[in-house]
């Protein structure tokens, strides 16, 4: 395939020194601090770090969801900071895909309208063929008239990733997506997202805890203290969960920390 | 996002309850309104003994300032000109005249009235004994009468007409075919009936041609009759034998109107509270939408196919539910004596579409603004699966409260400094509290969580563990708290306001009134009037110091303006039997052609003793009395004196049918006991004691105050709807945190301690709230009125609202979070 030629040679994402602080006078706390990354199109990222290190705030300012106090976000090639909160949404919509570790599913909805709701709310005509390749591919074929309630953990989050596939978007974020998931569950739904990287060309950026989860990146970058703290090229389990420990050596109050997102 | 919003609707159903019921009861109560307002504006009846006429000519009730009270009696020559009309037949001159037959010198057989034998073939009545009346005294009697009377045809009966008691001959006995005519019925020869009546006539009765359109035949009459007199055909002909109904019309369309709008706003607040809960209860799945890309405009239609949906579905079904509350209502009013009873309640298809429409244009602007700030959720809530506590303050908030608060204090200063005391009194005062409680309302959220902090120390103290969570809780979510203490202030406002004000009204009325009247004694003729020398013998009887007619009426001043009372009395005995304190003139002078006014009204009206009043009397008729004297105004008692036999012909009874009697010193026995003996010789004659006046009297009172209470009740049970609607709604929500609460180790006992302490906590600072609103309303109207700062009537009507407040706040929380509580905990937590 010709796109493993152009393979991370654009970039879908682009974060030039980002920074962005909470609150105001002594309460104010620099949740990043000029952060500068580039995501390719076609790789697939993970983003670590222990609490606190800016996993969470990184990847709402990458996605549009919040303003940076400084710096600039590109995605796509588009400069997010010149959109109004209405542009935004429909970049979302179109550019950007979202897998949340809590499935996000509208419980009212069954599994076929929960999947075509980004193309309903952007007033798109459903592509059936893509639709339907989509949903082969996560493998619910058979569960379109269920709904959420009515599917397991890994099933739902299954629904979230073809969701967040159907649009085409630019590239897709993922929050934790195994992190409600047990161990079997969460290798399957990762190879499923390997396969999305490897046959479709998407790009990926997924913010996890899981050095295992982290091992099915090409790359893995770590966060510290709202800046970059380490960088890993197709990265191992081991060696993954060996940088982690030393992040938490510098650390030492999150060391212990249970291993949760947040801000 | 309409095909999204009906999957939610079904989805949720349980949650969209609230806001169905809300817009259902809504709907059906505005609906009833405008049934009732239809009703007032056609104001038909059907007709009863003038059935078989399909045209009826009679005097025009309305004049150019408002509804006539009393009959406007027509010219019998207008027979003759309706006659000549092509395509009439034949024309009945009709009258009624109250009449009581006597057995051994009681009447019998109910009130009945006289008519002319030409229109008993309209009801129809048909001899079932004997034949027509042809002579002067002769008479046919409905089959009734003649057997409460025991007389059979060829003999002799005495009958009461206008107090004079004469002999007839029974000619003959009639039955009635079917039921149409209520009351009892003699006939005489038409002649008879019309110089008994006093020469004029009431109606003109037609029977049409074969072959003639009603329509085009009651045009023609219309126009050859002129202004005065009024054609009616279908089913408005029964006006014409129940003179005075329209006067009720503007009583009713009024009513329908206020109680419709007071309504209206309540609906709104009713689906904006339950409506902004539920969306409260979705603000994870709106983030969650704009995360995935919906835009708030998006969200925003969403919101609103869900309320269209549902309020199209919550007025469909309530259109039968509120033509049948609308009938309802009017069986109220009308057992009240607000309308006749013979009134036909319609309700077509105008006030059901108008109604519908209202309510869901009603319940879009709530969720408009309800809605609002859902719609602009920000999609990080999502990422960040926190469901935080929604900010309420926003600056339009402030600015609406600050509006409906300062119009509400406004109200309430105006009508303790600018307003006079009377009758519009009520419009100022009323609307003060629901503003100013709606106004609270808005800032509820605020206020609350400052009422709490104060009641912090005293609950800590009172309650140990679960009050310190209750305050805890209702400190933390302020806003939810405030929903559910919304609801209750409006509820206590409005009841407290308005029931207390009925309350002041009532006794102050009552009060003046019976300060008013100085007599002891009452005679009340039940036939049909008093002859003119029963108050000679009165006034000759010993120990009566003083003895007037009395006759009472309504009119409108300087012919086409405000509407005012009349009083008719004798010159030589109205000094001493009712409290008018001469300012200028004399009372002495209150014969023919004269009146006599307060100070005020004159002042106002812009004459003086000696100046002529241009006046409207009860049947329409323009008159320019002379003033002949002025007396101290009373706000309370505001009305015109006239002589009693000139205001009695210009009434429908036409006659004088109270006598006010005023005793010497000390001999009110004796002269009661003379005056029953008295009374004993005059047929269908009461004594009764001078305080039944009022009850008599002031019945326009009386009828405003029940329809003033059932309004306030209908009101109220829609707020305490609200109420438990917005409690269940709350408590629902909260399933996760009981289920969590007994996770940890808390006893559904511990947690429904909590919740009792939490009920305390809302019910203690929602009555506080609605207590001082109601204040806007209560001490304005008592200063005026009585010059006290609290109101008059029981303190029973207060606790009565406190009670009922505070068992609609427990009943709801506790038996819904007790419900909760029966699913497993870790299942609630899981559904939460």
């Amino acid at each position: 395939m010709t796109t493993t030629a152009i393979r991370g040679r654009t970039k879908a994402v682009r974060l030039e020194s980002v920074s962005k602080t909470y609150g105001k006078g002594n309460s104010q706390v620099a949740a990043l601090r000029g952060l500068s990354l580039d995501f390719g199109d076609g790789t697939f990222t993970a983003v670590m770090g222990p609490s606190g290190s800016g996993k969470s705030t990184f990847l709402h300012c990458a996605a549009g969801l919040v303003t940076p106090t400084s710096g600039r976000v590109t995605v796509g090639g588009i400069d997010l900071s010149g959109l109004d909160s209405t542009q935004l949404t429909e970049l979302r919509r179109d550019r950007i895909g979202f897998i949340f570790q809590s499935f996000n599913l509208m419980p009212a909805l069954t599994v076929m309208e929960n999947i075509t709701l980004p193309l309903q709310l952007a007033g798109k005509r459903a592509d059936k063929a893509l639709i339907s390749e989509v949903v082969h591919r996560v493998g619910l074929a058979d569960r379109l008239k269920h709904r959420p309630s009515e599917l397991s953990g890994g099933q739902q989050q299954r629904v979230a990733i073809a969701r967040a596939l159907v649009t085409r978007p630019a590239v897709v974020f993922a929050d934790e997506p195994t992190g409600a998931l047990d161990t079997r569950t969460a290798s399957s739904v990762l190879a499923l997202l390997r396969q999305s990287v490897n046959q479709a060309g998407q790009t990926l950026v997924m913010v996890t805890h899981d050095p295992v989860a982290a091992s099915y990146a090409d790359r893995v970058v770590f966060l510290a203290d709202g800046a970059i703290a380490g960088e890993l090229v197709s990265p191992t389990a081991d060696a993954v969960a060996a940088r982690m420990t030393r992040l938490g050596a510098w650390q030492d109050d999150t060391a212990a920390a249970p291993m949760r997102g947040g801000f | 996002m309409f095909r999204l919003a009906l999957s939610t609707l079904k989805f949720r159903r349980a949650s969209f309850v609230a806001t169905f019921l809300a817009m259902f009861l809504g709907a059906a109560i505005v609906i009833a309104c405008g049934a009732l307002m239809e009703t007032g504006i056609r104001m038909s009846a059907e007709p009863q003994r003038l059935g078989g006429a399909p045209i009826v000519v009679t005097g025009q009730q309305s004049g150019d300032a408002g509804a006539l009270t009393e009959r406007r009696h027509l010219d019998p020559k207008l027979a003759a000109t309706v006659a000549s009309v092509p395509g009439v037949e034949g024309v009945v001159p009709d009258v009624s005249v109250q009449s009581a037959v006597l057995r051994d010198g009681k009447a019998v057989g109910g009130t009945s009235y006289g008519h002319g034998w030409g229109s008993a073939g309209l009801t129809p009545y048909s001899l079932s004994d004997g034949k027509a009346p042809a002579g002067r005294d002769d008479v046919v009697l409905d089959s009734g009468l003649a057997a409460a009377a025991g007389v059979k045809p060829g003999a002799s009966v005495r009958v009461a007409v206008r107090g004079v008691t004469q002999t007839f001959r029974v000619t003959g006995v009639a039955g009635q075919n079917g039921d149409a005519n209520p009351a009892g019925a003699l006939f005489f020869t038409d002649d008879t009936a019309r110089r008994l009546a006093g020469g004029s006539i009431d109606s003109v009765a037609v029977v049409l041609a074969p072959g003639a359109d009603v329509t085009a035949v009651a045009a023609a009459i219309s126009a050859k009759v002129g202004t005065g007199a009024e054609v009616l055909t279908g089913d408005t002909r029964g006006l014409a034998e129940l003179p005075g109904t329209l006067a009720s019309r503007e009583t009713i369309v009024i009513l329908a109107a206020v109680f419709g709008t007071a309504v209206v706003l309540i609906v709104m607040f009713g689906v904006a509270s339950t409506f902004g809960l539920s969306l409260q209860q979705r603000v994870r799945e709106m983030a969650l939408l704009r995360g995935v890309g919906a835009t708030p405009g998006q969200l925003r239609r969403m919101i609103g196919s869900e309320t269209a949906v549902l309020s199209v579905l919550a007025v469909l079904l309530a259109l039968f539910p509120g033509y049948w509350l609308g009938n309802a209502l009017f069986a109220v009013l009308s057992s009240s004596g607000v309308v006749s009873s013979s009134v036909v309640y319609h309700a077509g298809w105008a006030p059901m579409a108008v109604g519908a429409l209202v309510t869901v244009l009603a319940a879009a602007l709530a969720t408009r603004f309800a809605g609002r700030k859902s719609a602009r959720t920000e999609p990080v809530v999502a990422a960040a699966e926190s469901a935080s506590e929604a900010k309420w303050f926003s600056k339009w908030r402030l600015i609406f409260a600050l509006f409906f608060l300062a119009n509400g204090i406004g109200l309430a200063v105006a009508t303790a400094t600018l307003m006079e005391n009377g009758p519009t009194l009520a419009s100022t005062a009323g609307p003060a509290s629901v503003l100013f409680c709606i106004g609270i309302a808005l800032l509820a959220p605020g206020i609350t969580k400052a009422l709490i902090a104060v009641l912090w120390w005293p609950v800590r103290l009172l309650s140990g563990l679960s009050g310190r969570l209750a305050v805890r809780n209702a400190m933390t979510s302020s806003v939810r708290t405030a929903g559910a203490i919304a609801p209750i202030i409006l509820l206590v406002g409005i009841a407290t306001g308005t029931l207390y004000m009925q309350a002041t009204e009532d006794t102050v009325s009552q009060a003046s009134y019976d300060r008013n009247v100085l007599a002891d004694h009452l005679l009340v003729s039940s036939s049909g009037g008093f002859a003119p020398e029963v108050l000679d013998r009165v006034r000759t009887t010993p120990g009566v110091a003083a003895a007037t007619d009395f006759v009472t009426s309504t009119g409108y001043l300087g012919g086409g303006g405000d509407s005012v009372e009349l009083r008719g009395v004798s010159a030589d005995g109205v000094a001493r039997n009712l409290d008018l304190p001469l300012v200028a003139g004399s009372l002495d002078r209150l014969t023919g052609d004269a009146v006599a006014l307060s100070d005020k009204t004159a002042e106002k009206q812009g004459v003086k003793v000696g100046d002529r009043l241009p006046l409207q009397l009860g049947d329409g008729t323009g008159v320019r009395p002379t003033v002949v004297a002025l007396y101290a105004d009373n706000p309370d008692q505001n009305y015109l004196t006239l002589p009693a036999d000139t205001l009695a012909r210009h009434t429908t009874e036409g006659v004088v049918s109270q006598i006010l009697v005023r005793s010497n010193e000390g001999q009110v026995g004796a002269v009661r006991d003379r005056l029953s003996t008295l009374a004993a010789g005059v047929p269908g004659t009461e004594l009764v004691d001078s305080s039944a006046l009022a009850a008599r009297n002031n019945q326009i009172q009386q009828i405003l105050a029940s329809a003033n209470y059932t309004i306030v009740a209908m009101i109220v049970s829609y707020a305490a709807i609200t109420v438990l609607n917005t409690l269940i709604a709350v408590t629902r929500k909260r399933k996760a945190e009981f289920g969590l609460q007994q996770l940890v180790g808390a006893t559904k006992r511990q947690v429904l301690g909590m919740l009792t302490a939490e009920g305390v906590l809302v019910g203690v600072v929602a009555i506080l709230l609605g207590t001082i609103a109601s204040a806007t309303t209560i001490v304005p109207y008592s200063l005026v009125k009585t010059g006290d700062w609290l109101p008059s009537g029981s303190i029973g009507i207060y606790l009565a609202i406190v009670a009922g407040s505070l068992l609609l706040v427990f009943g709801a929380t506790l038996t819904s979070s007790w419900r909760g509580m029966r699913s497993p905990a870790v299942e609630a937590v899981k559904e939460g």
